[in-house]
């Protein structure tokens, strides 16, 4: 039982850093994008193909992987997410949809369709954690996780550039008036969103096997995450994140891994039934709307 | 009415001129790939174009239709005739009570719900290996039978789905000019004027999503009978998903033929790229295929007739510059069938 709720802890702190990107950008841009799990796909591969290749450690390689992504990033947002902005919606979901084919398409030509893993020692290397023993890898994942939620939400709490970004959430054309830089905000904002998500793949690739078609996975669970935790809050992915991690854990756990899936889109579901402005969420259009 | 019937007409002799020019496999192939995607995708358009409901899981209704023709009429021992318009029955009924799951919800939660039913729909059939074959499908034996649907040659499904195509279209215009397409199409245009004009939003969704999937599922069983291999991947993944959303908005939602557009035009990209390319380059179609999508959707949101659409408005617009307010509404499209 305690080791169900470790484990599933641990791998909720890595969701919530997955899904962090994501209500990140819907958050301040309103865009639900569907690319999402394609990304973190891009972190652990190109992770785990650098490291296999220099024979290095995936935690060294990781920081430049998440630096490359910077201008991934910029050049997304430029061809695609910038003239979408303000669209009807399915020109949205179908945008950044199309996005994704084209982001798993890349990841199949350059590196193949085959399993890619990596074998470090220090994070296969296991440790005991109260009496449960765990992968180092999934506690340094948890740990780095969570470190850098806090940096995101210091930055978004307490520095000027947070302060405009929360403006252009609340009401971007408000923003605008007072002389903050909408477009530049949300330029901000996608990048960072994009390298967080880089970043959680490259953490959890040292304890986990990647293909080009796992982004879907990424991109459902993150759904049933910041569903959960409410779209556009930050502590909401968090505590969405690490409910989604346990409960997916006992899941594989008591049920078998085949239905762990399964429970967790049961979940999904019933929450947009019961309350899909979520645990946290502020509550929107759509959601009020939803929940009527 | 007649402007409608004329182009049904051409796609009636044209397709059936088709196997009369040529012999060859591939092109037959081609044809009949075409017109169940065609079939299909003018099924999503019920939802997606008519009522504006973006569902991202349709293709859970196009696996009932497969797996439910195919495993009643081995399984059961239900003709197949009958276990065809029987599973599409059973699709309407799944739709409906998904339907009164997830169209309260709207926007962006409603696409995430769809999306969900169909990784549960994969779900399922990959557990239930017992009667579905887990991830390895179902092979159904080639042994012709007029009346099992497998036949000998390529022209009778040929000519099967060109029927069923023209069924769905001709069903699609009907519902069009009728009061449930006027209501469908209120609450796409603005869903809160519409409730407040007294149409009931909730029984007019309900309605799209209990045709569409109807049809849909039509569409499954005729893929299962032509392909003669189903598995969880080529019917209910969520690329199969995305098909009919793909072809009828790249095509263009608001039409009629937009749908069959978006067939012919994905499905030659598919079948020519792998042609051209080969297996060499495994991804390659995928990356075509999915930069098609996003030009697309950003340049030219209501897809290539609307496109046409506007063209000729732009001439007309430019032939009468002093009468401005006889410009034609843009969103005429569906109005004036």
């Amino acid at each position: 039982m305690l080791d169900v709720l470790i484990l599933g802890l641990l791998a909720g702190g890595v969701l919530a850093l997955v899904a962090m990107g994501l209500t990140l950008i819907f958050g301040v841009m309103d865009v639900v994008n569907f690319a999402h799990g394609e990304f973190v796909m891009l972190g652990m591969i190109v992770t785990a193909t650098l490291t296999n290749a220099w024979g290095s450690s995936p935690y060294l390689v990781a920081p430049l992987v998440v630096l490359g992504s910077v201008p991934l990033g910029w050049i997304i947002f430029q061809l695609v997410i910038r003239p979408s902005l303000g669209k009807s919606l399915y020109v949205q979901v179908f945008a950044t949809l199309g996005l994704g084919v084209v982001l798993q398409a890349i990841a199949l030509i350059i590196f193949g369709p085959n399993t890619v893993a990596v074998n470090d020692p220090l994070a296969s290397s296991r440790i005991n954690l109260l009496g449960v023993s765990v992968e180092l890898g999934r506690v340094i994942a948890f740990v780095v996780a969570l470190v850098l939620f806090v940096v995101v939400w210091l930055v978004l709490d307490k520095s000027r550039l947070g302060q405009e970004i929360r403006a252009v959430a609340q009401d971007a054309g408000a923003a605008r008036i007072v002389g903050v830089r909408v477009s530049r905000m949300y330029l901000i904002v996608f990048i960072s969103g994009i390298a967080l998500t880089v970043a959680a793949g490259a953490l959890i690739v040292p304890f986990q096997a990647v293909t080009p078609a796992s982004g879907l996975t990424f991109a459902l669970v993150s759904f049933v995450v910041v569903v959960l935790g409410g779209f556009g809050s930050l502590m909401g992915a968090l505590v969405g994140g690490l409910v989604v991690g346990v409960i997916q854990t006992a899941a594989g756990f008591y049920l078998g891994n085949e239905w762990s899936q399964g429970v967790l889109f049961l979940l999904f579901i019933i929450i947009l039934l019961v309350r899909p402005s979520g645990l946290m969420g502020r509550t929107t259009a759509d959601a009020v709307a939803g929940g009527r | 009415m007649l402007r409608r019937i004329i182009p049904i007409a051409v796609i009636i002799v044209g397709f059936s001129v088709f196997p009369l020019v040529t012999n060859d496999n591939f092109f037959q192939n081609l044809t009949i790939t075409i017109l169940i995607f065609a079939t299909f995708a003018t099924a999503w358009n019920i939802a997606g174009g008519l009522t504006g409901l973006f569902s991202l899981g349709h293709g859970v209704m196009f696996a009932i239709g497969a797996y439910g023709a195919v495993l009643l009429s081995r399984d059961v021992g239900i003709p197949v005739l009958v276990a065809i318009p029987l599973s599409a029955v059973v699709a309407s009924l799944v739709a409906l009570l998904i339907g009164l799951m997830s169209l309260r919800l709207s926007g962006h939660y409603f696409a995430l719900a769809t999306l969900a039913f169909g990784a549960i729909g994969v779900v399922l059939l990959n557990n239930f290996a017992d009667i579905t074959g887990g991830d390895e499908g179902i092979s159904i034996p080639f042994t012709p039978d007029p009346w099992g649907l497998v036949f000998q040659g390529k022209v009778p499904y040929l000519f099967l789905n060109l029927g069923v195509y023209v069924g769905t279209v001709l069903i699609f215009i009907a519902l069009v000019r009728s009061k449930w397409g006027y209501r469908m199409r209120a609450i796409r245009e603005d869903e809160t004027t519409a409730r407040s004009m007294g149409v009931s939003v909730l029984r007019t969704k309900l309605f799209a999503v209990s045709l569409s999937a109807f049809l849909s599922s039509i569409a499954g069983s005729m893929f299962a009978f032509y392909s003669l291999y189903i598995t969880p991947e080529n019917t209910a993944s969520v690329s199969t998903s995305l098909e009919p959303a793909l072809m009828s908005i790249i095509g263009g939602m608001g039409g009629v033929f937009g749908p069959l557009i978006g067939a012919i035009l994905i499905t030659l990209l598919q079948q020519q790229v792998i042609t051209v390319i080969g297996a060499a380059v495994p991804g390659l179609a995928n990356l075509i295929y999915g930069a098609l999508l996003i030009v697309c959707i950003l340049l030219i949101p209501k897809g290539l007739l609307g496109f046409l659409d506007q063209l000729r408005l732009s001439k007309r617009i430019a032939k009468k510059p002093a009468q401005p307010e006889e410009i034609p509404e843009p969103e005429k499209d569906l109005e004036s069938v």
